[in-house]
């Protein structure tokens, strides 16, 4: 019956069917099947899956993140960077980079990094004589920065499934983000003195580098003030994506004036269509999961992981793999809510920390991201650059490779993960 | 009987556009309540040193109603997550009756998620919600609401995408 | 044939640091030893089926078959809130006879005839104590002021307010950050959870001032348990229940002994008030909450408990208090 259940959800899923009704739908067959239990366990489950204040993080991360895009934030972090690393050799190419690397830390998806740094500095980088594919492969690689380094919408998720404190969460991000972002730019520093790209930028002078810095103050500071507010107790991680929101309101609103009041219905109804789609996966796989629960499902493939190995290394390489495989199929929070419940006991059972494992699964599944077959900012990419998807695929590569090192680098090295949480004394 | 069954299709394309236009207008206000509510929350803890006892519960359920209204207008603009390691390989007739088989699927599955949403809320509207005291029925209703109204979108879609003479089923009623 | 029933409760499965993981423990062994297997029992702890609300909903709607909770009772069946009177017992022993005497069970039938839960006997969460960050509380003039989180329950909100403290409902995976990041000052809850929860590590000062005494109910769909079950299966079952109850009162009272020790160990301030002091507490915060209470309940329901708290404390006379 049990196979029954994960293959009505597998075969429906690669049909097409909206990943969150796979859940729903497999689960009713399987309550019909069963018999003994009453169907009215998929609307409870799927209202208890949303009843949740935390997850109240995760519409107002995405609503701050769009009205700082809608109020041209965007730019200005694109010339504070040009200021910052555009004379080094592979200038643009570093610009893409550090901006992803500053847009992180207003913007909690990959896929909206994607998408908002590419349509400005792909046919830039175009212009400037770099290949279309390099700057999309940049680009694409980058863009996962964002839900690494704080705030982070599948952070946020995890902290949820996990009950992992969430400021410890965002604190542990902040040194594998960076370390991508080095990472990055070296692979991006040796293409680009192998095809001699981006050799004409001069250095920025003090007026210009302290104009654009100016620029930039208003994006800057809002990781500040949401980490800040968070560390003094003004208020908790979840308020502080309120607190996100409403600082971009006026902002765009009364500093910068590019937004109208007229225009906040629309952008508020964008932010929670795009936050439906992960409420109905979490939704739904709370009903999924139930059942997975009731079955001694997670046990089951718990005892499977562990009877290869019990160290905690080759656990890790074990949980990885499985990520990366789920990863390259499955969205990155889809992914996180089905398989944190599983994994996560594992995982606290070798000793590893809850904290460090987060960021583990948040790297992998954002690495699942640029991934092929399926890595959605891939073909985000694509679409806002016109670049062949084979072709895009043969120019990640190296940086595919990179960020796979980082992650195995945090993996193995707990301490990259967990300093500055430890630091702030979580 | 033919009639009938035109009547009850004009019907069902009507209810679901109208579902769409109403369900924005409402998502848009709730949004703007939540922000509201939860910088209140944070205003008078913080600032005016008393805090709010109804506020986390009161952002808490419009959100849970604004993601229901979202998630059906969702599914009538595409937006849901999907795998399409196979819808994207084919085409033409094939991919018509795919689509056709999602939504026929969805529609059913909506159809039973509302009748037991529903029977549901009517089950638990003798609790309360702990902070408000509240008829849990105002809060349990969003899902079978929202099933609801995802139900008449994907009539819809299977609708336009059997009677559209072109394979991409989105134009018809714009 | 075989007859399966699952359980849910909220707590880690260890029995050893667990009232409710004991409690199930037990209740499952029992049960299937002397129904001969003929009782399969399922336990899931850790809120594998739900938080507590949920977990009553789905036993009350057949979903589950049982489930142990505490206080999310309230929800469904108002007059159990009468349990959360602060300073209602003195001690353990007064509770344990007021609940386990007529009023425990008037309690239980009248939640049976309005939910068709049955309630087959009553466990302990224990007694609940403040916490903060601020300084030593010893009378409510020193709560004045701290912001302290409560769950979000009128109860709780009015009592913390009628000791003049300020409270401040914060979800449950929030609390532990709230309180490191001094977004409230502190919290209450009972001592074993203090320590498992390692509030230790960002509170100082523990007040042992039993404010209120959190029960646990050992809840049963009554649909199942009258039609499903043959009746030796029932009589093992309201047995084992009974010896699950107890064993989980035992369980709390040894880990909180132990962990008020501990939390000592770990640095924190433990004050235990005098019962000068503790009748002041109760002054200020009885009457606020009564009133309250009276407007959601039927009023006797208030005036029973007292009556049976009076019976139990003059038959236990002064030694237990
Ligand atoms: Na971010
Ligand atoms: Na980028």
């Amino acid at each position: 019956m049990i196979w029954v259940f994960l293959g009505s959800f597998l075969l429906t899923m690669l049909l097409g069917v909206p990943v969150a009704f796979c859940l729903a739908l497999s689960s009713m067959i399987f309550l019909i099947i069963s018999g003994d239990i009453p169907l009215h366990l998929i609307p409870q489950r799927m209202f208890t899956g949303m009843d949740s204040f935390p997850l109240m993080a995760v519409p107002f991360f995405i609503l701050a993140g769009d009205l700082m895009n809608s109020a041209g934030i965007t730019e200005r972090i694109v010339r504070f960077s040009t200021a910052l690393v555009g004379h080094i050799r592979g200038g643009l190419a570093h610009v893409n980079i550090v901006a992803s690397m500053f847009f992180a830390g207003i913007s909690g998806s990959a896929v909206a990094d994607t998408a908002a740094l590419g349509s400005i500095l792909i046919p830039a980088m175009e212009k400037d004589g770099y290949s279309k594919s390099f700057a999309a492969a940049v680009t694409a690689s980058s863009s996962i920065i964002g839900p690494i380094i704080p705030p982070s919408i599948p952070v946020v998720i995890y902290a949820l499934v996990g009950s992992v404190s969430v400021g410890a969460l965002f604190l542990s991000g902040v040194i594998p983000g960076i370390l991508i972002g080095l990472g990055l730019m070296a692979v991006a520093y040796v293409i680009s003195r192998k095809y001699d790209y981006g050799t004409k930028r001069p250095v920025a002078s003090v007026r210009e580098f302290l104009a654009a810095c100016w620029g930039a103050l208003i994006p800057l500071i809002m990781p500040l003030i949401i980490l800040g507010g968070i560390l003094s107790g003004i208020f908790t991680p979840t308020e502080a994506a309120s607190v996100a929101a409403g600082y971009a309101v006026i902002v765009g609103l009364l500093v910068l004036r590019t937004l109208k009041l007229s225009d906040l219905p629309s952008i508020f109804y964008r932010a929670m269509l795009t936050t439906s789609t992960i409420f109905l996966v979490m939704a739904c796989a709370n009903v999924f999961t139930w059942i997975l629960g009731t079955e001694m499902i997670p046990q089951k493939i718990a005892s499977a992981i562990t009877s290869i190995s019990q160290n905690p290394y080759v656990l890790l390489l074990l949980i990885n793999l499985v990520l990366f495989i789920v990863g390259c199929f499955l969205e990155g929070i889809a992914a996180i809510i089905i398989m944190v419940p599983i994994l996560l006991p594992i995982a606290q059972h070798a000793g590893i920390d809850p904290v460090h494992f987060g960021i583990i699964v948040v790297m992998n599944l954002m690495i699942g991201l640029i991934t092929p077959p399926l890595g959605l900012c891939l073909f985000v990419c694509c679409s806002v650059s016109n670049v062949d998807f084979v072709d895009l695929v043969k120019a990640i590569f190296p940086f595919l490779l990179i960020e796979i090192v980082t992650l195995f680098v945090v993996t193995y090295v707990p301490g990259v993960a967990l300093f500055v949480p430890r630091m702030f004394g979580y | 009987m033919f009639g009938a069954v035109a009547e009850m299709t004009g019907f069902i394309i009507l209810a679901s556009l109208f579902f769409e236009k109403l369900s924005r207008v409402l998502v848009s206000i709730m949004v703007g309540a939540m922000l509201v509510v939860v910088l209140s929350q944070v205003v008078f803890r913080y600032l005016l040193q008393s805090p709010l006892p109804w506020s986390e519960e009161l952002a808490r359920y419009l959100m849970i109603w604004a993601a229901c209204l979202a998630g059906a207008n969702a599914y009538a603009d595409k937006a849901h997550v999907t795998v399409n390691i196979i819808t994207r390989s084919i085409a033409g007739r094939m991919e018509r009756f795919v689509n056709v088989g999602i939504h026929a699927v969805v529609a059913t599955l909506m159809l039973v998620i509302f009748y037991q949403g529903w029977k549901l809320a009517l089950k638990v509207s003798d609790q309360l919600s702990p902070a408000m005291s509240i008829s849990m029925f105002w809060t349990y209703s969003s899902v079978p609401v929202g099933a609801g109204m995802t139900f008449t979108h994907a009539l819809r879609l299977l609708l336009q995408t059997l009677f559209s003479p072109d394979t991409r089923d989105t134009v018809l009623m714009e | 044939e075989k007859v399966v029933i699952k359980l849910g409760h909220s707590d880690p499965e260890d029995p050893c640091i667990s009232k409710k993981g004991a409690a199930a423990r037990v209740f499952k062994d029992i049960v299937e030893a002397e129904t001969g297997g003929s009782v399969e029992v399922q336990v899931f702890p850790s809120n594998q089926l739900g938080g507590e609300r949920e977990m009553i909903e789905s036993t009350k709607l057949g979903t589950i078959q049982m489930c142990i909770v505490s206080a999310a009772l309230a929800g469904y069946f108002r007059p159990v809130m009468v349990l959360d009177i602060p300073y209602l017992f003195s001690s353990a022993p007064v509770a344990w006879k007021v609940l386990d005497g007529p009023f425990g069970q008037e309690l239980s039938a009248a939640l049976l005839r309005e939910t068709g839960l049955r309630n087959l006997a009553y466990g302990e969460t224990g007694f609940r104590h403040f916490t903060n960050s601020k300084r030593p509380v010893r009378t409510p003039e020193d709560l004045k002021g701290l912001k302290i989180r409560v769950m979000e329950s009128p109860i709780y909100i009015t009592m913390v307010k009628s000791l003049g403290a300020l409270p401040t409902p914060i979800a449950w995976p929030e609390v532990y950050g709230a309180l490191q990041q001094k977004v409230v000052d502190g919290q209450e809850n009972p001592a074993g959870v203090i320590y498992n929860v390692k509030f230790y590590e960002v509170q100082k000062y523990l007040t042992l001032d039993g404010h209120s005494y959190g029960t646990d109910f050992i809840l049963i769909n009554d649909d199942f348990y009258r039609n499903k079950l043959t009746e030796e299966q029932r009589r093992v079952i309201d047995k084992a229940a009974i010896i699950a109850g107890n064993v989980g009162r035992a369980i709390q009272q040894l880990n909180s002994a132990m962990a008020v020790a501990k939390l000592k160990e770990k640095g924190m301030e433990v004050y235990s008030p005098t019962p000068e002091e503790r009748e002041k507490f109760k002054a200020a915060s009885q009457g606020p909450v009564i009133e309250w209470l009276k407007t959601q309940v039927d009023p006797s329901w208030v005036d029973k408990v007292l009556a049976a708290v009076k019976q139990a404390e003059e038959e236990l006379g002064k030694r237990t208090q």
